[in-house]
């Protein structure tokens, strides 16, 4: 085998996270339109919120990370910290990312759009928030006070990234090391993915959503508050944007808006990527596409270096995963999700529901 | 306190090239309607072409020898740029505009490469494979030593081609001003001549330009390869230019989606989409309006709002304001003046006297121009 249990974790993380991002952007997109460039950040967001509230409770408590190992069934376990603290920290996440999220919502698109702003400006607002949201994180992160209270998370001014792996679960099982993040990371997006599907087939909530997408005028008429749903969507996209922050943080790590001149924030690209791979009107599409580009990006990469043994190659995994973009798009113009899989996977394709105009013509 | 005179041409050298690959996308995306998020890419080549193959071709003529160049970057060019370039002025005039020539060329090549999947793909799509496609690029670029140096963050230096004025700096400054009102004045043209009327005519409506029997694909085609040529001799004006270049070229720099891609695309809708004005006017107020004082009053603004005593580093405060300022005066210009500082003006007509001519001359023009 070409390459490491390790890597292949390690890819996985990075593809959970990818998805969830891929996914909280084409749920943005299918319900108001909008490309959301400041989606990555809402993650970002996110991380320094578990970040600073683990360290915070952390403090509080009087607490040094737990590094004893304890036996299980499953194997040994080393988890440093409290459930609770991960709990609090997830939570965290989700409610400052839902809150940005919200905002940006609330305060800047929804005013636009009744302007009659057009798709490119909606974009460049949502650029523009970006811009806010680095400065506001990169000024976060220089804070001293909050490397005094943070100095076990290392959050603080000193540092060019910041990451908490030295906190995440670990479980030895026979030979193999399991990584709490990467079962949290395939999960994560597995139960997304379950409670998407439950909440737009089978909720009330769900059939209005969808009305609201197919045909907002309709819905209106019906007496759906199409505007709330939309609100609602956007609550689900930052949740899942926290969701995925919580899984950077524990499970690789952030860089740090250095100079406000280059935040080199490296998911971006592949987020849209890995959305508009899916197909940008297609829910479970964009899962997909997350997967597809994130796993090419990492787990390709490392098996094309363990092939051909020329370890430099590592270095280019986002080249492989941009090309997989450039030649999706080249055969399938409009994403995976245009391709009739229907009739090679059955059932399997129900799953591609929310896709505006293309079933319906 | 930053000395005044050499900022004041950091800023004009900033509002010059900010105002070329400003144009340059508004020329993509403004007028003829094709969405380039990967327009970092184009800039990239003329930094490339400057950086590297520049200085390999007055490495082989000053007899050091071209592969030098890659090898041994930093010490080949110090002793270029201290003993061939201030002695050899025509040489280096003549690679200056070597340099301008080959970073037209290249970025318009790129273009045309770019121009099929512009062809094919739409709207959002196609933003986003142009954005992947500069990222690809940017990644395969970054950790190829062959073309920008064995370590990314530093890059190659780039060759002092002003040296032999003197004044370095000052020169720079005049020479990329110099190119920014040519392309002022070439694109104030350009918009009101009938090819120009055609590019946006695809934009408002393909359709109806294809039933008028103009070739729309060619429009796109022409467009993509103009811009890019455009965007890749901002680049390089940018890379020889010792204020804002800062004596070398990295993959990093050149590269950065948010200084070439965002940037550019906040510009164009600050100053309004295809409005040539509008575009140079923008460059202008961001350069005034939001650089010069944060750059020159960094301290009193700091000073004044007392950041030091909440803890946040000066500097970077005054960085991260920039990044407040100008993504509020984005959010300000979109929600009350949608259409840009200058909107795009109507077409200039012809004078009356002039239609009065056309007219009575019979029909001599009329089948060039609806060729476009």
């Amino acid at each position: 085998m070409p390459v490491d249990i390790n890597t292949v974790m390690n890819s996985f993380i990075y593809a959970g996270i990818l998805s969830l991002l891929s996914l909280g952007i084409t749920l943005a997109y299918m319900t108001t339109g909008v490309f959301n460039f400041a989606h990555p950040r809402l993650a970002i967001i996110g991380s320094y919120a578990a970040a600073t509230v683990v360290a915070a409770s952390m403090a509080y408590l009087g607490m040094k990370p737990n590094l004893e190992t304890f036996e299980t069934a499953i194997g040994v376990v080393r988890q440093p910290l409290p459930l609770s603290v991960y709990a609090l920290g997830l939570l965290a996440s989700v409610a400052a990312a839902t809150a940005a999220a919200l905002v940006e919502y609330y305060a800047i698109l929804r005013p636009l759009q009744r302007r009659g702003a057009d798709f490119l400006k909606l974009m460049i607002a949502t650029l523009a928030y970006d811009f806010i949201l680095v400065a506001g994180l990169f000024l976060y992160s220089t804070l001293p006070y909050l490397d005094s209270k943070a100095s076990e998370a290392n959050i603080g001014i000193s540092s060019t990234s910041m990451t908490m792996t030295s906190y995440d679960v670990w479980i030895w099982s026979g030979d193999v090391v399991i990584r709490g993040m990467f079962i949290m990371g395939v999960s994560a997006t597995i139960a997304v993915s379950v409670i998407l599907f439950l909440l737009l087939f089978k909720t009330k909530l769900g059939i209005k959503m969808r009305a609201s997408v197919e045909n907002p005028d309709l819905a209106r008429v019906l007496g759906i508050n199409v505007d709330r749903v939309y609100a609602i969507a956007w609550a689900i996209s930052g949740a899942t944007a926290g969701v995925a922050g919580f899984i950077i943080l524990f499970g690789t790590h952030v860089l740090k808006p250095i100079s406000a001149t280059s935040p080199a924030d490296e998911i971006v690209v592949s987020a849209f990527a890995g959305s508009i791979v899916g197909g940008i009107n297609s829910v479970f599409g964009s899962i997909g596409g997350g997967f597809l580009i994130g796993l090419v990006e990492k787990l390709f990469t490392n098996i094309l270096v363990g092939v051909t043994g020329y370890g430099n190659l590592l270095k280019f995994g986002k080249v492989f995963s941009m090309a997989a973009v450039v030649i999706v798009l080249l055969f399938m113009p409009e994403g995976l999700a245009s391709v009739r899989w229907k009739r090679a996977l059955g059932r399997l394709l129900r799953l591609r529901f929310i896709s505006r105009g293309v079933r319906s013509g | 306190m930053v000395e005044v005179s050499s900022l004041a041409q950091q800023i004009l050298t900033y509002i010059a090239i900010y105002y070329i690959i400003t144009t340059a996308l508004n020329l993509k995306a403004g007028v003829t309607g094709i969405p380039d998020f990967g327009h970092a890419m184009f800039f990239a080549i003329g930094g490339i072409v400057v950086g590297n193959i520049v200085s390999q071709i007055a490495a082989a003529i000053a007899g050091i020898g071209a592969s030098k160049v890659i090898e041994d970057n930093t010490v080949t060019l110090s002793i270029l740029n201290r003993e061939f370039f201030p002695e050899h002025p025509l040489t280096s005039i003549g690679l200056i505009v070597l340099a301008i020539v080959l970073s037209l060329v290249m970025g318009g090549l790129l273009g045309w490469l770019a121009s099929f999947p512009a062809l094919r793909l739409r709207g959002e799509y196609l933003a986003i494979m142009l954005l992947a496609a500069s990222e690809g690029l940017r990644v395969f670029v970054t950790y190829t030593p062959q073309i920008m140096g064995a370590t990314p963050t530093v890059g190659l230096s780039s060759p002092a081609l002003l040296a032999w004025t003197g004044n370095p700096g000052l020169a720079a400054t005049i020479l990329t001003l110099a190119v920014a009102v040519g392309v002022y004045v070439y694109f104030e043209r350009f918009y009101n001549s009938p090819s120009g009327r055609l590019f946006r005519a695809v934009r408002d409506d393909e359709e109806s330009a294809k039933a008028l029997g103009k070739d729309v694909a060619a429009v796109r085609r022409d467009s993509m390869i103009l811009g890019s040529a455009l965007a890749g001799l901002a680049g390089a004006l940018y890379s020889m230019n010792p204020w804002i270049g800062g004596g070398s070229v990295a993959a990093q720099s050149v590269f950065d989606r948010v200084l070439w891609t965002f940037w550019p695309w906040a510009l164009m809708i600050l100053g309004g989409m295809s409005s040539n004005k509008g575009v140079g006017l923008a460059a202008i107020v961001t350069g005034v309006l939001i650089l010069w004082p944060i750059r020159i009053y960094k301290r009193e603004i700091v000073e004044i709002l007392r950041v030091g005593e909440l803890g946040f580093n000066p500097d970077g405060f005054a960085n991260a304001l920039e990044y407040i300022l100008i993504g509020v005066l984005i959010l300000a210009v979109i929600f009350l003046r949608p259409q840009g500082i200058v909107p795009a003006p109507p077409s200039r007509t012809l004078s009356e006297e002039e239609i009065k001519d056309v007219a009575t001359q019979p029909q001599q023009d009329a089948g060039e121009e609806s060729k476009g």
